[in-house]
């Protein structure tokens, strides 16, 4: 059953998409809590999701490739907030702390 | 989007053009959106916008019923505004708000319940650091229940219903800060969560019933349903008004939801967004009344939770949860009376109880601040030092004892008459008997309550105590008006709903009375007795497990949530034991070909290796000659430049992910302005 939205229009889903994209963003460059940054990561993947399946809807032609890559994203977002919340894990153990501003390993100490 | 003013076909009432009575729920809406953005501290200073917003709701809701006087038959529109938000396949997915007697009804009573509210917490809250939020989420609930109750379809309702449990979960848990609060503002969310699962099955259900979410078809549609989706809208709605009206088994979350601000418990958890399940029941009521299994069961519900809430308000000493517990039971009492079929009976009394209730809480507000304390039995000898208070108290208390002529005593007696005429009907006295029993264990609380609070030896530090301000004794004063005089409108009220009422027959009034009296007197001997000896050990088992709240909390933590954490444990038990020993055995496996792979290495790779490494020594030495003279001082070179670059670059190397973030969507930002002002100018320049 296709929902058809086609009075809405193709740049209002498009500003909600980049909306919602910078709400990902922002919430990933400024969260502290690292499963928050993995959320916002999260966010901002649907936020592509949103802009592909508008665009598949919405371009004359483009047929159901994009909702098709829109389910892939789904899988691809799922394994990939696996690995993330593992690495949050195997962070946590060495450091007892999830806040991403305590990791800062990489700084060169003097 | 096309937007569509539609007027029934075939209808009973006028047709009028009240396009302005959605404009109830706007000016709510906007105080929140004009405070929700701003920085706390002109948040704070500019709380009375929402103060104003509900106001003029109230002023529409009011405009309202004069303008529709003398009122029309429930889900009788006279006026609907519908729009379309698109195509489900080929059906429209039409959404509406439309105006009838019991929305109106339901407006001034949120409304004017909202304001005094609203008034009430500007004095106090007054010392909170975020009163200027306190104001924008109960501006934003009152929104929601006004849209909610104009909703012309359930979707919409849903929607709102949703909104109104989201406020609902901050304002339990506003003093986040505290662990009480938090976790029942969880336990609130979850339980009402718990039961919108009956209203997302029951919405589903109805779309393929009746192809649609607006009222007049789905009730249109339903004597055509299959007697299996019929169940299924039924039984989800009623599960869903169980959850939202804190009806048993789903009960546990409402004692708890008193841990937030008094004004907040007195607005949501008492007068409005509770009855927001019975209410949505009453809409539905043509739809479930076709299913007699689900009238049944509301009843059944109904009076098993008034039994429940009244008999553990019996039992508490604080006294928030005394008036908690006694929410609980009067709810009962308003699904009993949809469980016989009685709506104007549920209406009447839902409107009473509105007033009386937020009453009392505002009053119990004033005397928990100046006291200091919420146990009553620290309370005592209060009336001389707080009279008006005392006065509006008495007038709340009396109304929810049903005590003649407050309001509470004809609603009451509205259901006492319905739950009569039931036994009579079909020989089953038993919810009548239930019903009394429950009046009189309300009486027994409530007179023992206010006995303990006002009267008696007086607590330690009663020096202190004072009366309340005028700012927040005023809306109590408000409130206590309908409170009193509600009941006189029996008929009125009856006639703007289109319900043939009377006024309470003699014999009705005898029996109710009796009822009380017994409660009232009842009452009166256990606060003597508890003041005479000391408690009596007799009774312990009851007085435990009422303490436990009849073990029902218990059955929750340990049937749900216990197994829960048992299995989350079994599974990582089973990955600790035997996933980790599958990788073990492939590591030591490993370990073991690495060891016997270093002998070879070892005896025979390093002779060749030891070989030629001698003879390019031998060969190194010839070269380093040149190397230490030429190559070394264009290297230097190269590394103290690199050394001085590197010193001012490694600054941006803070080692933090979210810096590196930052800097690459700085980048990128740059990067496409850069590629934006040549696309503008090579455009420009082409034309």
């Amino acid at each position: 059953m296709l929902v058809n939205f086609d009075s809405v229009g193709l740049v209002t889903v498009l500003l909600f998409a980049a909306a919602l994209f910078s709400v990902g963003l922002y919430g990933a460059m400024t969260r502290k809590a690292a499963v928050s940054v993995l959320m916002s990561l999260e966010i901002m993947l649907f936020a592509i999701s949103i802009n592909i399946v508008a665009l598949a809807q919405f371009i004359p032609g483009a047929q159901m490739y994009g909702w098709h890559f829109s389910l892939f994203l789904m899988v691809i977002g799922a394994a990939e907030i696996a690995i993330g919340l593992s690495l949050v894990v195997a962070i946590y153990r060495r450091i007892k702390t999830s806040d991403v501003e305590k990791l800062q390993v990489l700084k060169d100490h003097e | 989007m096309e937007i569509t003013a539609t007027y029934a076909t075939i209808s009973a009432v006028p047709q009028l053009d009240l396009w302005w009575v959605l404009l109830a729920p706007l000016f709510p809406l906007l105080g929140f959106l004009a405070l929700a953005l701003l920085p706390r501290r002109l948040r704070n200073d500019l709380r009375f916008v929402p103060v104003v917003g509900v106001a003029a709701s109230l002023a529409i809701a009011v405009a309202a019923a004069i303008t529709i006087w003398p009122g029309g038959p429930i889900n009788e529109s006279f006026y609907a505004l519908s729009w379309s938000l698109g195509t489900v396949g080929s059906l429209p997915l039409m959404l509406s708000f439309s105006v009838d007697s019991l929305a109106v009804i339901m407006l001034i009573m949120v409304s004017l319940v909202g304001l005094c509210v609203q008034v009430y917490s500007l004095k106090y809250m007054k010392d909170d650091e975020r009163i200027g939020w306190f104001f924008c989420i109960k501006s934003l609930f009152l929104a929601a229940m006004l849209a909610f109750v104009l909703s012309g379809g359930l979707l919409l309702q849903f929607a709102f219903w949703e909104v109104m449990g989201l406020c609902s979960w901050v304002l339990i848990g506003f003093w986040y800060k505290n662990k009480a609060p938090r976790k029942a503002s969880q336990k609130a969310f979850l339980f009402t969560r718990a039961g919108d699962v009956g209203f997302f099955v029951a919405l589903s259900a109805v779309f393929v019933a009746a192809q649609s979410f607006e009222f007049d078809q789905i009730f249109a549609t339903a004597p055509t349903w299959s007697p299996f989706l019929l169940g299924v809208v039924a039984f989800g709605l009623v599960w869903a008004a169980i959850g939202k009206s804190a009806q048993f088994p789903l009960s546990v979350w409402l004692p708890d939801a008193m841990a937030g601000p008094t004004p907040g418990s007195a607005l949501i958890h008492a007068a409005t967004m509770v009855v927001a399940g019975v209410f949505m029941l009453v809409r539905m009521l043509p739809v479930i009344e076709l299913s007699p299994a689900a009238m049944s069961t509301i009843l059944a519900v109904g009076i098993i939770t008034a039994l429940y809430g009244a008999l553990l308000a019996c039992f508490q000493k604080d006294l928030k949860k005394v008036l908690a517990f006694s929410t609980i039971s009067q709810l009962g009492f308003l699904f009993a009376a949809i469980g016989v079929g009685s709506a104007f009976v549920a209406v009447f009394h839902l409107t009473t109880h509105a007033f009386f209730k937020a009453l009392l809480f505002l009053a119990a507000g004033i005397i928990i601040h100046v006291t200091g304390t919420q146990n009553m039995r620290k309370m005592g000898g209060l009336l001389k030092r707080m009279p008006v208070t005392f006065a509006v108290f008495t007038i709340g208390a009396f109304a929810l004892a049903g005590v003649i002529p407050l309001a509470g005593f004809f609603s009451k007696d509205e259901i006492f008459k319905a739950m009569l005429y039931f036994g009579q009907d079909t020989g089953q006295y038993a919810a009548f008997i239930g019903v009394a029993l429950v009046g009189v264990m309300t009486a027994f609380y409530v007179i023992k309550s206010w006995l303990s609070i006002f009267f008696g030896k007086p607590a330690a530090d009663i020096d202190k105590v004072h009366e309340g301000s005028a700012l927040e004794l005023a809306p109590v004063i408000a409130l206590a008006i309908p409170a009193t005089l509600l009941g006189f409108a029996v008929i009125p009220l009856g006639g703007f709903l289109d319900y043939p009422s009377h006024w309470p027959p003699l014999y009705m009034v005898a029996l109710s009375t009796v009822i009380m009296l017994t409660g009232a007197l009842l009452g009166f001997v256990a606060y003597v007795l508890s003041k005479r000896n000391a408690p009596s050990n007799r009774f312990r088992f009851v007085i435990a497990a009422a303490e436990q709240r009849f073990y029902l909390d218990a059955f929750y933590t340990y049937g749900v949530v216990k197994p829960y954490f048992w299995l989350s444990k079994a599974l990582w038990q089973f990955d600790e034991r035997v996933i980790d020993g599958v990788v073990d055995a492939v590591a030591w496996i490993y370990q073991k070909a690495s060891q016997s792979l270093d002998w070879l290495d070892n005896r025979i790779i390093d002779g060749v290796v030891n070989g030629a490494a001698w003879t390019y020594v031998l060969l190194t030495r010839l070269t380093r000659v040149f190397d230490v003279r030429i190559i070394d001082g264009i290297v230097n070179g190269i590394g103290h430049l690199s050394i001085s670059l590197g010193g001012r670059l490694r600054t941006i190397q803070s080692g933090e992910v979210q810096w590196y973030q930052r800097l690459v969507v700085g980048a990128v930002i740059v990067v496409l302005g850069i590629f934006t002002i040549l696309y503008a100018v090579s455009t420009l320049g082409g034309a």
